[in-house]
């Protein structure tokens, strides 16, 4: 290896160190790493606790004329009764999902026991036809289905920060002089954008692959390791698309237009990979499928390319 | 009182704007704003989208009475259909296995009279109409302009200019959030003219309040990033907290309004962007209250930004070694409970299968990577990165250490192990036997327990021991590994806290390691 290779790759590891440490200093930027995990964790720990600990009833409305059979049975089937005048009303716009009389039976659309009530209610009335209601309760895989979503919107949002990472980054060390004194170094111009790629994606790829891992702790998800390679690649693509997009305007030239550029752009890219299940593209592929290892190498490619373009915008401004 | 002088205001709202919006970089946001709020006043209503879920098929199988097979909307399969009917003949029944019954396949089973009528109705609930939309999307692109006004001012240096200027704090601040909450509501109202004028929304009281929900959210947004150092730190918060904010008072709204309209106006942000979709017209009271939160949380929002605006922003001094053990405590708790001890919860609420199949070493691993990242991350944020685990002391004296506290840990592991505070087949009793599995040497995995004892080790006998001291960090890792075992959580913090303090975290894992491997060692001896 010559020495100016050496160099350019000494000063490559070194300014990628600086930009990783400088992102973790900043304890607002730290926070935001630290949110997704702690929202979605926190809130699924609340909710199966309340449900765990209080066990809500379900409530039926029957009215006094219900007999006492149909009650009994509403009772044996795990359900609540109250006692109502009117059963529709108790429907419309008292919070029942279900109500009868033991002849009629009123539900609301969305109602999960009404086929519950009418089974018993039929069942009394001896009818000719009886509904039998499946119940689908949930499993290690629909709680892996359920994970995998969960950890793909957690993703987009690391895409954000991804996206803000590169182009917010380039725009700072511009207006507060760092990025002067980086590009009098003696080394090539697209060691910095290269290095700034490098630690915000490693960063992001390192939280997100840990959110994915408690929320594959909790509830499973499917394909875990897939699931983190392709929000692995993703983070990467929104750091190369902040950084393209920002180029080395700084805030002279205004944040907010790139930004909302960069989101918009971003939103599509996922948007597209909902839409076609693209797997190969970084970002569309979080929400397409494959293993992701062709998404991670799109997503390296994508990096170099941003920074090459990094190197030749500094090189002309 | 701050002083407030108009022109001093639109100056700044002027220069801010003009800052954002000049050159060709310039024309991009109006450009975007455009192209998400023209579809969303042009686009016809997707009548036809209803039309077609109206129209889905349903799958049905099994006896499939000729009734129900001729129906439009019903599609015979051999098996699986997501409506089974079965032919009982004793009684002679009919059964229809599923989830939900479409109308028209009941009343094709129930013919002119049916035996037990259902009456399927609507909860009379009201839904946000398109309009919210309007106001949603003006609201939300002005995030990178709120988000650059108070750190890119003090990144580019420029605050102080401003601060030093003859200007006041509260003029700074209200320019601001005139410049940006003003293009919000103008976006706003003229995407909904638009609507209005092709017809796909009628205009009705939901106009007022729609252009306090983008004046408001600026508002809040200016509050939430004043003290941001940039643009990154600046963005980060705004991106992260305030479509949270927007969607999380939305749905409270929504559901305090369902009964009374009143109650969910009152919700700052969330009850005008409900109001503004139209959806409580009927009670023009509601629709006024609801403009008149948002605009008072606007002024309270704005007024605080300018009581903290500085040029540089105060920075809360270093924690006390106390304070430090407890924060790191909590977070340690949260990343190594949840994963272990929440697949319990699934159990009491009602879904035991789903305990039983989630596997503890995925729990342990999350945990251990968890607890592995307050290193790697207090590494990055030290001035000196290898001074926050101290230097590792290598050596016969270390080995011999780490050999002998090993030893001891094992001999002493069947007695101190055995006072378990949880009962057995209890909530409880499952609990410790989760945790019990992160602090014995008993794991799942080879891997997996490496992992889990190295990030224990850096963490507890490594950089919280010299940042609040070994008394501290013993405290925080019994309270965090071992809260339902505390006399073995105890005397393993003691043993492995006195060797990491003479001899440094090196010894510490050492020892653990013969910990972890003497107890299935000797077990298997007296075997």
């Amino acid at each position: 290896m010559s020495e100016q290779n050496a160099r350019t790759l000494r000063a490559l590891v070194l300014l990628t160190l600086t930009a990783a440490r400088r992102l973790l200093r900043e304890g607002m930027v730290l926070r935001s790493l630290v949110f997704p995990g702690l929202i979605v964790l926190g809130t699924l720990t609340v909710t199966v606790t309340l449900i765990a600990v209080l066990q809500p009833a379900r409530w039926i409305a029957v009215t006094a004329e219900t007999p006492p059979a149909i009650i009994a049975a509403l009772e044996a089937a795990d359900l609540q009764v109250a006692t109502t005048d009117s059963p529709r009303a108790a429907v419309q716009s008292n919070g029942y999902s279900t109500a009868t009389d033991g002849r009629t039976v009123w539900m609301s659309l969305s109602s999960a026991t009404g086929l519950e009530v009418e089974e018993i209610v039929r069942t009394q009335a001896d009818a000719p036809w009886i509904p039998r209601p499946t119940h689908r309760r949930p499993n290690v895989t629909s709680g892996e289905q359920n994970g995998r979503t969960i950890s793909r919107v957690l993703g987009l949002l690391f895409v954000m920060y991804g996206t803000v990472f590169g182009l917010g980054g380039v725009a700072r060390d511009r207006d507060d002089g760092t990025l002067e004194a980086e590009l009098a170094l003696p080394i090539p111009r697209w060691v910095g954008g290269l290095a700034r790629w490098i630690a915000s994606t490693a960063i992001l790829s390192l939280f997100y692959g840990l959110c994915v891992l408690m929320i594959a702790a909790v509830v499973g998800v499917a394909e875990a390791g897939a699931t983190a390679r392709h929000g692995a690649a993703a983070c990467g693509g929104g750091v190369a698309v902040g950084l393209a997009v920002a180029g080395t305007a700084g805030l002279k030239q205004g944040f907010s237009g790139p930004f909302a550029t960069a989101v918009t752009g971003v939103s599509a890219l996922a948007a597209l990979g909902g839409a076609t299940g693209t797997g190969w593209l970084p970002i569309a592929s979080l929400f397409g499928g494959g293993s992701g290892w062709a998404s991670v190498g799109m997503a390296i490619l994508f990096g170099s390319g941003a920074a090459a373009l990094y190197g030749a915008r500094t090189g002309r401004s | 009182m701050p002083t407030v002088r108009p022109r001093k205001v639109l100056a700044v709202a002027r220069r801010d704007l003009r800052q954002e919006l000049k050159g060709r970089q310039g024309l991009v946001l109006p450009l975007v704003i455009l192209a998400l709020l023209l579809p969303a006043s042009l686009i016809p209503p997707p009548a036809s989208a209803i039309n077609r879920l109206r129209t889905n098929k349903t799958t049905v199988s099994g006896d499939v009475p000729d009734a129900v097979a001729a129906l439009p909307t019903t599609e015979v399969v051999q098996h699986h259909g997501a409506l089974v009917f079965e032919r009982t003949l004793d009684p002679d029944k009919l059964l229809v296995h599923g989830r939900l019954i479409p109308r028209d396949i009941r009343a094709a089973l129930d013919g002119p009279t049916p035996v037990v009528p259902v009456k399927e109705l609507d909860s009379g609930y009201l839904f946000p109409g398109r309009s919210l939309l309007f106001a949603l999307i003006s609201a939300s692109t002005l995030t990178g302009a709120v988000s650059a006004s108070v750190g890119g001012e003090r990144s580019h240096r420029t605050l102080v200019v401003l601060l030093a200027a003859a200007l006041s704090r509260a003029e700074i601040v209200v320019g601001k959030w005139l410049a940006w909450g003003l293009l919000g509501a103008i976006s706003g109202l003229m995407a909904a003219g638009v609507a209005i004028w092709v017809g796909h929304v009628d205009a009705g009281s939901w106009l007022i309040p729609l252009p306090t929900v983008p004046l408001a959210t600026v508002a809040v947004g200016l509050w939430l990033v004043r003290r941001a150092g940039d643009v990154v730190a600046g963005t980060t918060i705004s991106l992260r907290v305030l479509p949270a904010l927007l969607a999380g008072t939305a749905i409270v709204a929504w559901f305090l309004g369902k009964d009374n309209a009143l109650f969910g106006a009152i919700v700052p942000l969330g009850g005008a962007l409900i109001a503004s979709g139209d959806t409580w017209s009927a009670q023009p009271m509601a629709v006024w209250l609801s403009a008149g939160v948002n605009l008072a949380t606007a002024v309270v929002c704005v007024t605080q930004t300018a009581r903290d605006l500085e040029e540089i922003p105060a920075r809360a001094p270093a924690r006390r070694p106390t304070a430090l053990a407890a924060v790191i405590g909590a977070l340690a708790a949260f990343v190594w409970w949840i994963p272990l001890l929440l697949p319990l919860l699934w159990r009491e609420a009602g879904n035991p299968t789903l305990t039983a199949q989630l596997p503890l070493a995925a729990g342990v691993l999350a945990g251990s990577l968890g607890l592995l990242l307050f290193t790697i991350v207090r590494a990055g944020r030290a001035p000196e990165p290898r001074s926050v685990l101290g230097h590792p002391r290598l050596g016969a004296r270390t080995a011999l250490a780490a050999l002998l506290a090993g030893a001891v840990l094992v001999l002493a592991d069947p007695v101190v192990g055995a006072w378990s505070l949880g009962a057995t087949d209890t909530l409880t009793g499952f609990a410790a036997e989760r945790l019990h599995n992160g602090l014995r040497p008993v794991l799942p995995g080879l891997g997996v327990g490496l992992l889990a004892l190295v990030a224990d080790e850096l963490l507890f006998r490594g950089w919280l021991a010299k940042a609040a001291g070994p008394v501290r960090a013993g405290m925080v890792y019994v309270a965090v590994k071992a809260p339902l075992d505390p006399i073995g959580g105890a005397f393993a913090a003691i043993v492995l806290g006195t060797v990491g303090h003479r001899f440094g975290f090196v010894a510490s894992i050492g020892a653990r390691l013969v910990w972890w491997l003497g107890v299935p060692l000797i077990g298997g001896l007296m075997l």
